[in-house]
């Protein structure tokens, strides 16, 4: 196990190195300049720019030394913002983090039970239910879902009642947090439930649970010692990725709530150029995807004994 | 001269009225129940687009120099009533006889502030001079060192600090402005400018506090509530970056007094319905709004208001690739009459922006109110590009230039580069139509980010392109010298000796009336040559809750006025 | 216990023909399974469903008097079942059935030129997504060792990329258009899918029928498209018919940034998407795009449940 997991982090860091190599010198290839504003500025202005933020280098020494300072946790200075780019991120990302974890805890919590109620209780309402959930989860998406409970429990209900219940937008209180919570988990939820579904119809059929059922032991035992444990490997994969994408926030549940997270960072450092912004995210990206997608695979091994962590 | 005797003039002016309130803007829907706003007590909370540098050499969007014009004093502002020249840090000024030498007299008494509203220092005349110093530092690539760069061997300076090959050696102490005394500014200037003044009003020359600068070091200053002074109406709290700013009445303020609001905070919204929810449900008291809201307010009998920012938009159109079919002439006024500027607006943006009568807009005339109306007198009262489409013209002119081009429509070529973003594709997509209908072209449209739509812009590398300009100061200059062959912002490549010999002819005279005819006959060379096709000038509607009642302005230059809100008892 | 006459009941013998005659047909697993799949009426009723989408997005935009691309000024926002009353348009007197948009463009025509561009990046992601994602999660699972730690990091790094930036990238290379919204899609797509497969086949190899079949001397490439993935499948459905609104919205978010269909083309994730900037005052330009969406989606969905149903080998009875 020890050794497994040494030998996992040391992939982890290969792995962080190709992905910040590769995004550095894809993002030179995008095109435009991050200067480049709506009214022209001097070529004197402009060489002042790219020599304040190291861009008058050739690019592989620009490389060599952004790598020097991320090996020293400088992520450099923020071309948009002029000011540190870790700053930034650890700030933005504490929001993101607090929304993400009320929205994933909600999702997996309500996406096994629903899921698993499906399963057990198959071809009743709670199966339907469970359907009808899922299908908004997945194909309203989160920037129709969240302008819509925006609006309608936000708004309308605030005029109905003459209280405000969910704030309309904004970020602070506890309040702030539920309707995006909501918003952000819903999409999650239904991917949750779906998969938990099938893989529990998958269990429920398989041999060992029938022995179980032979053994005599009664309906919650084999549901909670033998089948949740082995229905949730799937879910279990796919929450790696989810857990990242989730805690990092987005763009359209962002600018729709108004919450200083950090996942408009994703989609603005790109389109304003700002390179060591866009190095920025996507180093911290990249280090917690490896990092969740670690702790499922040691995960695997915790809930599924058939599987063995190969080192 | 008689811009001098014009800042003179109202510098009396303003000096006999200072102590009366100025009414700028009243609130049309005040007091009729529809919106009543936020609920705190005492403080508004309005939207703004961009703010993400609170430094103000290092600013450069309309709305960060919006927040600056509330924390920061500079030594002259606007009028929220009538957008001229006042006093601000420096109460009285003149200048000499040749124009080049001003001499600014401080207010006495003014404070620096820190974010927790302590007094920090005195503002005196030596800040002002570190100020614009910092923004002629080559280390702090300021984009609009530009507005520095007007004093005495300012230009000179930058060019031989930022290590230009054969700069001569140019020192600080050598550029025009100096700190006479405390309270005694005088500036030198490189050459006569008309519109000195408009430069200084400009937020990017705001003060700056030397000790405190210096402490907290030129990188982290600003970058947080905490390390930064302010010395304007307001001082900034608090500060969450890329979406919210508070800023709260600066009671060392000279004006104090007279500011009614005890704080402001600037939200920064993203998504247009959300922040018509925020509004409607009293979590916003101002906001833009876009023409189909502008339609549902309107029909529920809430009365939108709108300002004109001074923007005109064309249509840049590339004329040095003689391989595109764009730079044939005829084409261009072919598409220039085939565009229904009426229909365009109504459409797409669907509130009172004006169909372009001429290029430059929003700029006084010497006689008339806008120099748009002095072209028109020139030209028989006729407008140089029409409101609807004439398609008979427009058939004629394609006529020709198919001539010229020796091809048939359908092998005509044009893509239209559009900048990303509803709105604008909405846009692009109007005229893509009208020139399918009204001249048979089937013309493209190619979405790119707004980054490599610059660069793209910049490189010539387009057929069409929307784009707009706001002037930077009250003069026609600030427009039509941007089709001058080596102008930075003439991005089509037009290139017409005329042309720049009549803005060369301009930069000399000195009698205004000739000024004016010389303008004239640059704005018709533009309509003959068509390097740009005009399309609009924009209004922006906005809508203000009820709580704020007047003193507010939103004008040309000054987007944000807030200063002097009157709220709703 | 009363007595049976035993003379009741006559021998009737057995005939050799009748014994050596198979009851059921033989059937392969395919033919099983779409028997199966044709007993199962909702998921029928899902194939007549998307068979009619696919047909009115089609042929509607042929047949309707409209162009997709007319703008009629005089009548933006139209609601809908209003009159076209735009003289120079070959509509005039028409009903725009699903009203018109901002720019008075008839929505009902739009609606069926986006079904084609949705429907097709729909279901040709989906393939791309299953195929590529099974087999890469198939070897990697199935191999293991550091060939799966390599594979997986590799996904990692894809991963990791951000997508615009390959958007980006990808828009300078190719033309706009319906492939390169396939090809940038499919890019990163599959990842999800190679992580779960991946995932089932980690605990699926472990069991004796796989033992079995080695032991047999099977070739990997027989394990793992014959033993492992249809075990698999279960989840896999469920993934690929998850997928689907993601590829539809994922085209939606392209256009967004200028690798879309070529506008004034429209899909039905950019007909929400513009419907949504007004969907207060005119609910049904949002609604109707909204309602094709999760109309697909739902008939992909339960067809996925009734093909899952009908394939998965552990429910063959």
């Amino acid at each position: 196990m020890a050794r497994y997991v040494i030998k996992r982090l040391v992939y982890a860091v290969l792995t962080l190195f190709v992905l910040i190599t590769l995004v550095f010198f894809m993002m030179r290839m995008l095109p435009g300049d991050p200067f480049l504003g709506e009214k022209a500025i001097s070529p004197t202005a402009l060489a002042n720019m790219n020599a304040k933020y190291g861009l008058d280098k050739p690019v592989f020494i620009q490389y060599l030394m952004y790598m020097g300072n991320c090996l020293t946790g400088d992520l450099g200075m923020s071309i948009t913002y002029n000011r540190p780019v870790m700053e930034i991120v650890s700030e933005s990302f504490l929001v993101s983090a607090d929304l993400g974890i009320r929205a994933l805890i909600f999702a997996t919590i309500a996406g096994i039970l629903l899921g698993a109620v499906a399963a057990i209780k198959r071809g009743t309402v709670w199966d339907s239910l469970s359907m009808f959930i899922a299908m908004i989860g997945v194909s309203v998406p989160s920037f129709i879902l969240g302008a819509v409970l925006q609006y309608f429990l936000g708004l309308q209900l605030r005029k109905v009642l003459g209280m405000n219940i969910f704030p309309i937008q904004g970020w602070g209180t506890f309040k702030h947090t539920l309707l995006p919570a909501f918003a952000l988990g819903l999409g999650s939820l239904a991917t949750v439930s779906r998969l938990m579904r099938t893989s529990m119809l998958d269990v429920l059929s398989s041999d060992y649970i029938k022995t179980a059922r032979s053994k005599g032991l009664s309906q919650s035992q084999i549901l909670w010692r033998h089948a949740l444990r082995n229905a949730v490997m799937p879910v279990v994969t796919i929450m790696g990725p989810t857990v990242a994408s989730v805690l990092t926030g987005t763009f359209v549940i962002e600018s729709i709530f108004n919450i200083p997270g950090l996942g408009k960072y994703f989609v603005t450092s790109i389109k304003d150029l700002d390179y060591t912004m866009i190095g920025g995210t996507v180093v911290f990206y990249g280090a917690l995807l490896i990092v969740c997608t670690l702790v499922v695979d040691l995960l695997y091994g915790l809930i599924d004994p058939r599987v063995k962590l190969e080192d | 001269m008689k811009n001098r005797l014009l800042a003179w003039l109202l510098c009396l002016a303003m000096l006999l009225t200072i102590g009366a309130v100025a009414v700028a803007e009243t609130n049309p829907n005040a007091g009729l129940g529809y919106y009543p706003g936020t609920s705190a007590a005492g403080s508004i909370a309005v939207e703004c687009s961009t703010m993400s540098v609170m430094n103000p050499i290092k600013m450069t969007y309309n709305t960060e120099l919006g927040i600056a014009r509330h924390t920061q004093d500079c030594l002259v502002k606007l009028s929220p009533v009538d957008n001229q020249i006042i006093p601000a840090a420096a109460e009285s000024w003149e200048s000499s006889a040749d124009g080049l030498t001003w001499t600014f007299h401080l207010r006495p008494g003014m404070k620096w502030v820190n974010s927790k509203g302590e007094v920090v220092g005195d503002v005196t005349a030596k800040d002002f001079v570190f100020g614009w110093s910092e923004l002629l530092n080559p280390a702090n690539a300021c984009e609009y060192y530009a507005f520095a760069a007007v004093f005495k061997n300012a230009q000179a300076y930058y060019d031989y600090a930022s290590g230009v090959p054969g700069a001569p050696e140019v020192k600080l102490e050598d550029v025009g402005f100096k700190a006479v005394d405390d309270l005694t500014l005088v500036c030198e200037l490189e050459n006569v400018l008309p519109y000195f003044l408009q430069y200084v009003k400009f937020e990017v020359m705001s003060p700056i506090y030397e000790p405190y600068y210096t402490e907290v070091g030129a990188d982290n200053y600003g970058t947080s509530p905490d390390t930064m002074l302010y010395c304007g109406p307001f001082y900034m709290t608090d500060w969450v970056l890329e979406n919210k700013i508070t800023t709260v009445k600066n009671p060392y303020w000279w004006d104090a007094a007279n500011v009614e609001l005890d704080a402001i905070n600037w939200i920064k919204y993203i998504d247009t319905n959300a922040k018509m929810n925020a509004f409607q449900g009293g979590e916003v008291d101002l906001i833009d709004v876009t023409g189909d809201q502008r339609q549902m307010f309107t029909a529920e009998g809430f009365k939108v208001s709108n300002y004109i920012g001074g923007y005109s938009f064309y249509l840049y159109c590339t004329q040095d690739d003689p391989a595109r079919d764009i730079s044939n002439k005829n084409l261009r006024k072919a598409i220039s009459y085939a565009l229904d500027r009426e229909q365009l607006i109504n459409t797409v943006f669907k509130n009172d922006s004006e169909p372009a009568p001429t290029f430059a807009l929003g700029i006084s005339g010497v006689n008339t109110e806008t120099f748009s109306e002095a072209i028109l007198a020139a030209n028989g009262g006729e407008r140089l590009y029409p409101v609807n489409a004439d398609v008979e013209k427009a058939q004629e002119y394609l006529a020709l230039a198919l001539e010229e081009l020796g091809k048939t429509v359908d092998q005509i070529d044009i893509t239209f580069m559009v900048s990303e973003g509803t709105q604008n594709e909405l846009y692009n997509q109007v005229m893509q139509e009208q020139l399918r209908k009204n001249l048979g072209i089937e013309a493209k449209l190619e979405v790119l980010t707004i980054t490599e739509a610059r660069a793209r812009r910049n490189a010539h590398n387009y057929d069409l392109f929307a784009g707009g300009w706001g002037p930077d100061y009250n003069d026609p200059m600030t427009d039509l010298d941007l089709w001058t062959t080596n102008n930075g912002n003439n991005h089509t490549g037009y290139s017409s000796k005329k042309y720049d010999a009549l803005i060369a002819l301009a930069m000399v005279e000195t009698d205004m009336v000739e000024r004016e005819q010389i303008f004239v006959k640059c704005e018709k060379l533009l309509a003959e040559d068509m390097p740009i096709i005009p399309t609009y000038w924009r209004h922006e509607d906005y809508v203000v809750s009820e709580k704020m009642v007047e003193g507010y302005a939103r004008l040309p230059f000054q987007s944000y006025n807030l200063i002097y809100t009157k709220l709703a008892k | 216990m009363e007595h049976i006459d035993k003379s009741r009941f006559a021998h009737v013998g057995e005939s050799a023909h009748d014994r050596e005659a198979i009851a059921r047909p033989s059937l392969t697993f395919t033919q099983d399974a779409m028997r199966r799949l044709a007993k199962n009426r909702v998921a029928l009723v899902c194939v007549v469903l998307i068979v009619l989408l696919s047909l009115m997005s089609a042929f509607a935009p042929i047949f309707s008097p409209f162009d997709y691309r007319e703008q009629h000024y005089g009548h933006t926002n139209a609601p809908m079942f209003s009159v076209c009353d735009d003289e120079s348009s070959a509509g005039y007197g028409h009903m725009h059935l699903f009203g018109t948009d901002t720019l008075g463009r008839d929505l009902y025509t739009r609606i069926w030129m986006g079904g084609r561009v949705s429907l097709i990046i729909a279901v040709t992601t989906a393939i791309v997504d299953l195929i590529v994602g099974c087999i890469y999660g198939g070897i990697s699972g199935y191999f293991g060792g550091t060939l799966d730690i390599i594979m997986m990091r590799l996904l990692e790094i894809i991963n990791g990329i951000p997508y615009l930036i390959i958007v980006i990238l990808l828009m300078m290379v190719l033309e706009p258009g319906m492939m390169t919204i396939i090809i940038a899609y499919s890019t990163v797509g599959w990842i999800p899918m190679a992580r779960l497969v991946r995932g089932q086949v980690v605990a699926l190899k472990q069991q004796e029928y796989i033992a079995a079949a080695e032991a047999m001397g099977a070739k990997p490439a027989r394990i793992i498209l014959k033993h492992l993935l249809p075990n698999t499948l279960s989840v896999v459905i469920v993934r690929v018919t998850l997928a689907i609104p993601n590829a539809i919205f994922s085209e939606a978010y392209l256009s967004y940034i200028g690798l879309g269909i070529p506008l004034p083309k429209c899909s039905w994730g950019s007909l929400a998407q513009l419907g949504i900037q007004n969907f207060r005052m005119y609910p049904w330009q949002l609604l109707i795009p909204a309602i094709c969406i999760s109309l697909t989606m739902l008939a992909f969905n339960m067809f996925g449940d009734g093909l899952r149903d009908a394939f998965d080998p552990k429910l063959r009875r």
